[in-house]
């Protein structure tokens, strides 16, 4: 009877022990897990403070396209015909031409002429429009001149601009 | 299968169906008391299991009975079937002693199963907490650095158009001067003709004195065309930044609207 009972107890004790053992290193690998991702977030929070002394710039009313040249000259024309024909002004002359300029290494571009006419308030609402629409198109100059009978016309010259090396 | 005499105990062998070992147990147990050659509280029973527990088998137990009334041996030795078999017997002070010792163990066991079981459950609940705080924490991680993603991208852009002189350059940026040069023009003045270049203007204005109200910008007369006096408008000045602007601790997740390809990536 004792020796029974105390191989039953034995078995249970080897039984408990490794049953703890278990669940102690589940724990302990858990445990591993949490400390690695506190890590990660530690760094995170590094680059965070970092990044408070980024400057906090207002955002570009424009910014460069990411497409290539082309894509962008042909949705650029588009854009600008469908801004003159909502706000009423007439397209005269929509030209690209090579780039007379050099730019940076990553960046492509195209020059561009566009030549409208219209009253003020159309001329406005093209204006709104093309502003709202953030085109990647860049003024080097504009001319605004009275054509008679309070009719304006606006020769626009710039340049399309894109984030892409030159191909 | 033979019980030798045994000058200072009554034994004899008991056999037990087959059944479970403490069915066993308890059935020899039974059959040790219900056998015993003198009323219970005269007598003192040990019993012993001689062979080991095995399914399907009959189970064989020794049970030694000694007077209870004198001194009691600790000890009875038999031979069944061949084997000497050591019978123990305890007086009922040193039962007492070993319940009270047993149940003091018990005791302590459960103290320590009780501390373990709590301690697991408390060690749950704290991974639970840090569970859900890491999970929050790591989104906000994300966002930030979604954030800083953006933030980068937008300074390289800024360099980028630094470098290539596009800086100010957009419709927004002529909108912009055309409307302050609507609000600021002088009611006396019809501008007849107007060049922007880069943020600075040129107007060519028809009346009498200076074409703006204002005297935000530099203002300088040029020359005379046609009897219209031109104007040089100076850029507007550039916005004051400061550098570290304070930003919240936690970021919100923010749909982007503006659609990329040829508008603008933003």
């Amino acid at each position: 009877m004792g020796g029974g009972r105390q191989n039953l107890i034995t078995a249970l004790s080897a039984c408990g022990s490794v049953l703890i053992a278990v669940a102690g290193l589940l724990v302990a690998s858990r445990a591993d897990q949490q400390g690695a991702r506190v890590a990660a977030l530690k760094a995170s929070a590094k680059e965070a403070v970092a990044l408070r002394a980024i400057p906090s710039l207002p955002p570009p009313r424009s910014t460069l396209c990411r497409t290539s040249r082309e894509v962008a000259i042909v949705e650029v024309a588009a854009a600008l015909r469908t801004a003159g024909a909502a706000s009423g002004v007439r397209v005269e002359r929509l030209e690209f031409a090579r780039l007379e300029r050099s730019l940076p290494a990553a960046m492509s571009g195209a020059q561009v002429y566009l030549t409208a006419s219209g009253g003020e308030v159309a001329f406005t609402r093209f204006l709104r429009a093309t502003s709202e629409a953030h085109l990647p198109v860049f003024l080097d100059s504009v001319d605004i001149m009275r054509t008679g009978a309070g009719g304006l016309q606006a020769q626009f010259s710039g340049r399309v601009l894109c984030q892409q090396a030159r191909t | 299968m033979s019980v030798a005499p045994s000058p200072e105990a009554f034994v004899r062998k008991v056999e037990i169906p087959p059944g479970a070992p403490w069915d066993q147990w308890r059935a020899a147990k039974l059959e040790a008391a219900h056998g015993a050659p003198l009323s219970a509280g005269e007598t003192a029973i040990s019993i012993r299991r001689l062979r080991p527990w095995a399914p399907n088998t009959t189970g064989l137990f020794g049970v030694a009975y000694v007077r209870s009334t004198g001194e009691l041996a600790p000890e009875v030795s038999a031979t069944i079937d061949g084997v000497a078999v050591v019978f123990r017997f305890t007086s009922p002070a040193a039962q007492r002693v070993t319940l009270r010792r047993q149940a003091v163990t018990a005791a302590f066991l459960l103290f320590a199963v009780i501390a373990l079981g709590l301690g697991t459950q408390k060690a749950l609940q704290a991974r639970t907490a840090n569970e859900a705080l890491l999970a929050r924490e790591e989104v906000n991680a994300r966002r930030w650095a979604s954030l800083g993603q953006k933030l980068q991208r937008e300074a390289d852009e800024r360099r980028l158009l630094q470098k290539a002189g596009a800086e100010g350059r957009s419709f927004a940026d002529v909108a912009a001067d055309l409307v302050w040069l609507g609000q600021s023009k002088a009611p006396s003045v019809a501008l007849e003709r107007v060049t922007w270049a880069a943020g600075e203007m040129q107007v060519l204005a028809q009346g009498r004195g200076a074409p703006l109200l204002t005297p935000e910008r530099s203002l300088t007369p040029i020359q005379r065309v046609a009897g219209l006096q031109m104007w040089r408008i100076g850029k507007s000045a550039p916005p004051v930044l400061k550098a570290g602007t304070a930003r919240p601790s936690v970021v919100e997740d923010r749909p982007n609207q503006l659609a990329p390809s040829a508008r603008g990536a933003p």
